[in-house]
C-alpha cells in the first residue's frame, strides 16, 4: 500500500502521472495535479512519481500489517 | 540471456542514478557500481540555474538520494573519480587512480559539458561555465556580491541566470549572435516576444553580436569586446553557449545507440545527454539534453541489461523558468514550415507544423493547462503511454521524493 503526496506548487502540468495512474492523479482545468485518493496499492503510482520532471510527487510505501 | 554478474555505470547524474535504481527495482542482485567525476552524491541538475540560484532551494534539497539509500540498495559508489579508459575486450573500466572495475555490462551516462568560448583572454580563467554544483555555488556567491553581470549566450542557462540576476538587482548584459533569443529552436515569432520581455525587465541586450575578446584581472572583473568594437565592463562574466557530449570513453562526440540504449559494442550501453539514440518516431538518431529523456532512457537501458526488449521513444519535453514565464516545450522540431502563435508576452503558445500540416512541437508560456493535451497529441499514433516503456506495471521502483523515497518492498514485507 502506498501513501501519495503531490505538491501543486511544484507541478508543471506535464501530465504523465494522470496517464500512468488515472485512478489516483488528475489534472484540474488549469493543468495542475490533484489527488483523487491519497492511498493506493497500484505500483503505477511509483512510476508516476518517477516520471514527474518537477519531482512534485512523493510516494511512501506503508508497512504491511501482519496477521 | 544470462544476467550480468556485474554492472558498472559511469556518470552519477540522473541517467546513471536511474539506471542503477531501476536495475535494483527490477530485482537485479548482482554487483552494481556507480562512478561519478563530481564529489557529490547524485543531485538535481536543472535546479542549478533555477531554484538553487534564486535561493529557493538549498544544496541539501538538490540531493536525489540519501547516503543510506545507496547502502541499502547495495550500490557501490566511486565519487570524485573520473573514468579514463574502457578496455572493451577485457571488460574493464580504468579509473583515474589506476584502479580497475570489471563489468559484464557497462553503462556510459557521462552527460555533457559546457562548450568553451572560442576566444582568448586573461579573464577566461574567471569566466564561469555553469554545469556543476561547484559552478553554481561560485555563481551564487558572485550574485550575492551584486554588480555587473555579463552573460554570454542567450540559451536556456543564460536566460535563466540573467532572469535571476536581474531579480536580485544586478545590472545584466546579455550577448548572443542571433538577432532574436532562441531563433533557431523557437523561431523569430517567439524570439520577438522574448526579446521584448527581457528588455522590459531591464536587460541590456546585445543581440546579433559575438565576443571578439575578453580582458580582465585575476579574481573577477574585466571587459568584453564585441565584434562591433563595443565594450562591456563586468564584475562577473558567465558563458552559456551550449553543451557537448562527454563521450570520449568511446571516441568522439555523442555515443550512438539503438532505441534501447545499446551501443555497437557488446555489453556497453549509453543513456542521457551523451547518448545519440535512435528515435523510431523521428526516423533518426538524436541527442537530447533533457531531464525526461535521461530518466526515460535510463529505465530502458536497465530493462535492456536484464534482457527485456524495451524501446525508449517518448515525446521530448523541457521547461525553463525565466522573467516570470514558465516555458514548456514538447516535441521536436529541428525545422518547421509554419508557426501558429496565440496570446501575448505574458501568456502564449506556439505550435510548429511541417509542410504537410503535421504538428511537430509546441511551446507553452504560462499555459500549463495546454501541455498534457499537446504531449498526448504529439505522442500519437504510438499507443503506448508517454513515460518510460513499462511492460511490467508491477515492477517495483521508488519515488523521487527528497530523502523520503519509497522503502524497498522486500524490507516492508519482512516488517513485523
Amino acid at each position: 500500500m502506498f501513501r501519495i503526496e503531490a505538491d501543486p506548487q511544484l507541478c508543471s502540468g506535464f501530465g504523465s502521472c494522470a496517464e500512468l495512474a488515472p485512478a489516483v492523479f488528475q489534472l484540474d482545468r488549469s493543468g495542475v495535479v490533484s489527488l483523487l485518493v491519497d492511498e493506493s496499492d497500484d505500483p503505477a503510482v511509483v512510476e508516476a512519481a518517477n516520471s514527474c520532471p518537477m519531482g512534485a510527487i512523493t510516494v511512501f510505501e506503508l508497512a504491511v500489517e501482519s496477521g | 540471456m544470462a544476467l550480468p554478474e556485474s554492472v558498472v555505470i559511469v556518470g552519477a547524474g540522473l541517467a546513471g542514478l536511474r539506471t542503477a535504481e531501476t536495475l535494483r527495482a527490477l530485482g537485479y542482485e548482482g554487483r552494481l557500481s556507480l562512478v561519478g567525476a563530481e564529489p557529490e552524491l547524485p543531485y538535481e541538475r536543472p535546479a542549478l540555474s533555477k531554484e538553487f540560484l534564486t535561493g529557493r532551494k538549498s544544496q541539501a534539497q538538490l540531493s536525489l538520494r540519501s547516503p543510506e539509500f545507496f547502502e541499502q540498495e547495495g550500490i557501490e559508489l566511486a565519487l570524485g573519480r573520473r573514468a579514463e579508459k574502457v578496455a572493451a575486450g577485457q571488460h574493464l573500466l580504468v579509473l583515474d587512480d589506476g584502479s580497475e572495475l570489471r563489468w559484464d555490462a557497462l553503462v556510459i551516462a557521462t552527460g555533457s559539458r559546457p562548450r568553451k568560448l572560442p576566444v582568448q583572454g586573461g579573464a577566461l580563467r574567471d569566466l564561469i561555465f555553469l554545469r556543476t554544483l561547484a559552478d553554481a555555488l561560485e555563481l551564487r556567491r558572485r550574485l550575492d556580491e551584486g554588480g555587473r553581470l555579463a552573460m554570454i549566450g542567450a540559451g536556456f542557462v543564460g536566460t535563466e541566470v540573467a532572469s535571476t540576476a536581474v531579480a536580485r538587482g544586478l545590472d545584466v548584459t546579455l550577448v548572443d549572435p542571433l538577432p532574436f533569443p532562441f531563433e533557431r529552436t523557437l523561431g523569430a515569432e517567439v524570439g520577438v516576444l522574448l526579446r521584448e520581455r527581457y528588455r522590459d525587465h531591464g536587460v541590456d541586450l546585445r543581440l546579433g553580436r559575438t565576443v571578439s575578446d575578453l580582458a580582465g584581472g585575476v579574481g573577477g572583473g574585466g571587459r568584453l569586446r564585441l565584434d562591433d568594437h563595443s565594450q562591456i565592463e563586468f564584475d562577473t562574466a558567465i558563458a552559456g553557449i551550449g553543451a557537448e557530449p562527454a563521450g570520449e570513453l568511446l571516441g568522439r562526440g555523442g555515443i550512438a545507440t539503438d532505441a534501447s540504449g545499446r551501443t555497437k559494442l557488446p555489453g556497453i550501453y549509453a543513456c542521457g545527454d551523451v547518448a545519440e539514440a535512435w528515435r523510431p518516431s523521428l526516423g533518426r538518431r538524436l541527442r537530447i539534453e533533457h531531464w525526461t529523456n535521461a530518466a526515460g532512457q535510463a529505465a530502458a537501458v536497465a530493462r535492456s541489461i536484464l534482457g527485456e526488449e524495451c524501446v525508449h521513444d517518448d515525446v521530448p519535453f523541457f521547461w525553463s523558468d525565466q522573467f516570470g514565464l514558465r516555458l514548456q516545450y514538447v516535441g521536436y522540431a529541428g525545422e518547421w514550415a509554419r508557426v501558429e502563435l496565440d496570446g501575448d508576452g505574458d501568456s502564449f503558445s506556439a505550435r510548429y507544423f511541417d509542410e504537410r500540416g503535421r504538428l511537430l512541437a509546441a511551446l507553452a508560456a504560462n499555459r500549463p493547462a495546454e501541455i498534457a493535451a499537446l504531449r498526448r497529441e504529439l505522442a500519437e499514433p504510438a499507443p503506448a503511454p508517454a513515460s518510460a516503456p513499462s511492460s511490467s506495471r508491477g515492477a517495483r521502483s521508488r519515488g523521487r521524493g527528497r530523502g523520503l523515497a519509497v522503502q524497498p518492498a522486500r524490507a516492508a514485507a519482512t516488517a513485523p
